[in-house]
């Protein structure tokens, strides 16, 4: 019997549609590329047409072939006369605001030329559209150059950074008054899509930070705009930095790996989800707050605070001012993390708190918590869940001495919530961007790491409450992943108390409660010196050139932060109900 | 997420501190004519980050 015969008798007779560019530009822009149900004319708005050719490069592969990604071989295109050229007409679509005649032709010769071009086609016939996609990605890319960002600068502003910002400004008047609000008066998707025609439902666009150095993927493509999923999927906030100042200083971070004691009954079974399923366990920090026997009263704010504040104080021996205080996963209560906040914020002069929280809300959510400071004020707060459950088995149960809580022999996962699944990018400084991750998330990929490595963050911090940071471990093993694509420097900040929970009576002490990996160096374990209460981290940044794949360089625009020293704090008198600090 | 007007005056602040692109105006206006005419449906938070941030004296 022949193929054919298999396939008629299997009732194939006709060959299956494929997807076309047109049918992918009327998926990305369904009321077309002005809003008007036309799609013969390019769009106005870069990041629109940059969201339909992404889309396109994306599904069809084709930064893969030699012509673009393969600078020996004979018909690579990128040559240093089409990157003058492709940085010229988005310089031009830059400065005036209308898209230049190239790039209308170039439309027009996609749309009417090759619109019922099949997008897997890959006969060198296919190149003729290929090219012209990929020359619109880069051009559009071009066009939006500090678009997420202002520059400080005497010159002229570019019309897309200004316009965008201009709009941030409209769209954190009305989000002041109501936090769910979304949009400006341009962009109807602001801080979750920088499009104006492409439904958020589908796909979303917004600013990056670091292109990845290794790998051939469509994120290897741009500096200034990343291609993410649907907001239904995750949703990616970005706002743009209050501070557009050009920092040279080092940004400087205490860590604080509260708990510094976890007693076993901190984890507790939840109600049994019935028979044959996996049961579940909860965390509960009230009961690590207070590790003082004789104190009866819970841990006020005010008291919590001033611990905080001494530190401060106390780390200002070595240096000042210290930017950020950062806290492992479930440190505090979201209730009591709020107050906390306001107290530093009207009192200790901090930049940012990040601390891991327990919220009740919504059947219990485990979050980091980010409160973001300036000049005594409260400017931001957000909360983002975390998008996995911690699964519990009978070798981490018995790694971590819980055994006479949790049965070994069962499976526990985290009773939490993790629908609404988010993640925020705090622009911290001018050209550089915070992520954060939560334990369990650092090491799944989907959908959270999509978004890190699309965005490209400058700084990730994960929230951890696990074991000693050593290198071989997890947390090193995923902090070298995303040091290498997309680049990003990462720390990892676990509690003592989990630390100590998972050496067995006897062994040495394990004190490595964090980790630093940057792109291009060694992994380094950071210890809690015996008796201190916190780390003083010292981070440098330097401006660094990135490259496309394509080989365009983004002029030194690149923040890269460095370990520049770590310092031992240790609190002058520090409170009872903290507990013995090993 | 929740924003404060303080952060809000920031970033006005920032904007007016630059040159704005020449005809600015007119190239926003002509953009605010092809935008979408129908509002973008705002996102429930989740409770935590629908709590609005409460400004203590914003000028």
């Amino acid at each position: 019997m022949t193929d054919s015969a298999i396939i008629e008798t299997a009732g194939f007779a006709k060959e299956a549609r494929r997807l076309t560019v047109s049918d992918i530009v009327r998926i990305v822009l369904p009321d077309g590329t002005l809003g008007t149900n036309n799609w013969d004319d390019v769009c106005k708005w870069p990041p629109d047409l940059f969201a339909a050719v992404a889309f396109i490069t994306d599904r069809s592969g084709l930064y893969s072939q030699q012509t673009f990604a393969a600078n020996w071989s004979d018909d690579f295109g990128c040559t240093d006369e089409w990157i003058e050229r492709v940085r010229m007409i988005g310089s031009e679509w830059a400065d005036t605001g209308n898209p230049p005649n190239d790039v209308k032709t170039m439309w027009q010769d996609l749309i009417n030329k090759h619109g019922s071009d099949p997008i897997d086609d890959p006969s060198p016939r296919a190149l003729a559209w290929k090219r012209i996609v990929f020359d619109l990605l880069v051009v559009a890319d071009e066009a939006c150059a500090g678009v997420g960002f202002l520059p400080d600068t005497e010159d002229e502003v570019g019309f897309f950074p200004y316009a965008v910002y201009a709009d941030y400004v409209i769209l954190t008047r009305r989000a002041s008054e109501d936090p769910d609000h979304v949009g400006g008066d341009l962009l109807p998707h602001l801080p979750f899509s920088l499009c104006m025609h492409v439904p958020r439902s589908l796909l979303c666009v917004q600013p990056k930070t670091t292109t990845p150095s290794v790998g051939c993927t469509v994120r290897s493509l741009t500096h200034n705009l990343a291609l993410l999923p649907s907001v239904a999927n995750v949703r990616t906030s970005w706002y743009p930095p209050y501070d557009t100042r050009q920092h040279n200083e080092p940004f400087n971070i205490l860590v604080v790996p509260f708990p510094f004691s976890i007693p076993g009954r901190c984890f507790s079974p939840a109600p049994n989800p019935g028979k044959d399923r996996d049961p579940t366990f909860r965390l509960d920090p009230s009961k690590w707050m207070n590790r003082d026997p004789a104190r009866l009263a819970p841990v006020s704010a005010r008291e919590f605070a001033d611990f905080l504040c001494g530190l401060i104080k106390a780390a200002g021996s070595e240096l000042e001012p210290v930017h950020a205080i950062v806290m492992p996963e479930t440190a505090l209560h979201f209730e009591l993390a709020n107050e906390v906040a306001e107290i530093l914020a009207a009192e200790c002069g901090l930049d940012m708190l990040l601390t891991g929280v327990v919220s009740t809300h919504d059947g219990g959510r485990n979050q980091a918590a980010m409160y973001h400071f300036r000049e005594n004020r409260l400017l931001q707060r957000w909360f983002q869940s975390k998008h996995h459950r911690w699964c519990l088995n009978g070798d981490q149960i018995r790694r971590y001495h819980l055994g006479h809580v949790l049965d070994p022999h069962a499976k526990w996962w985290e009773h939490i919530n993790v629908s609404d699944r988010a993640c925020y990018i705090t622009s911290f400084r001018s050209y550089a961007t915070l992520c954060v991750l939560i334990c369990e998330d650092l090491a799944r990929f989907d959908p959270v790491l999509t978004v890190m490595n699309a965005i490209g963050p400058n700084l990730v911090i994960a929230l951890l409450m696990d074991g000693p940071q050593l290198e071989q471990r997890w947390p090193g093993r995923y902090a070298t992943v995303l040091a290498e694509d997309p680049g990003s420097a990462v720390l990892t900040v676990t509690s003592l108390g989990m630390v100590d929970r998972s050496r067995n009576p006897g062994d040495p002490e394990n004190r490595e409660i964090a980790l630093w990996k940057e792109p291009n160096g060694k992994a380094q374990m950071l210890k809690l010196p015996k008796g201190n209460h916190g780390l003083l981290l010292s981070l440098s940044n330097r401006l660094v050139e990135q490259f496309t794949l394509d080989g365009r360089g983004d002029g030194e625009m690149t923040m890269q932060f460095t370990l520049g020293a770590a310092h031992g704090v240790t609190h002058p008198d520090p409170p009872g109900w903290i507990g013995q600090v090993p | 997420m929740a924003v404060s007007r303080t952060f809000t005056n920031l970033l006005e602040q920032n904007l007016k501190k630059v040159r704005p692109p020449s005809e600015y105006e007119t190239l926003r206006q002509k953009l605010m004519e092809s935008r979408p005419s129908h509002k973008a449906t705002p996102i429930k938070q989740s409770p935590e980050n629908s709590l609005k941030i409460k400004d203590r004296d914003v000028e």
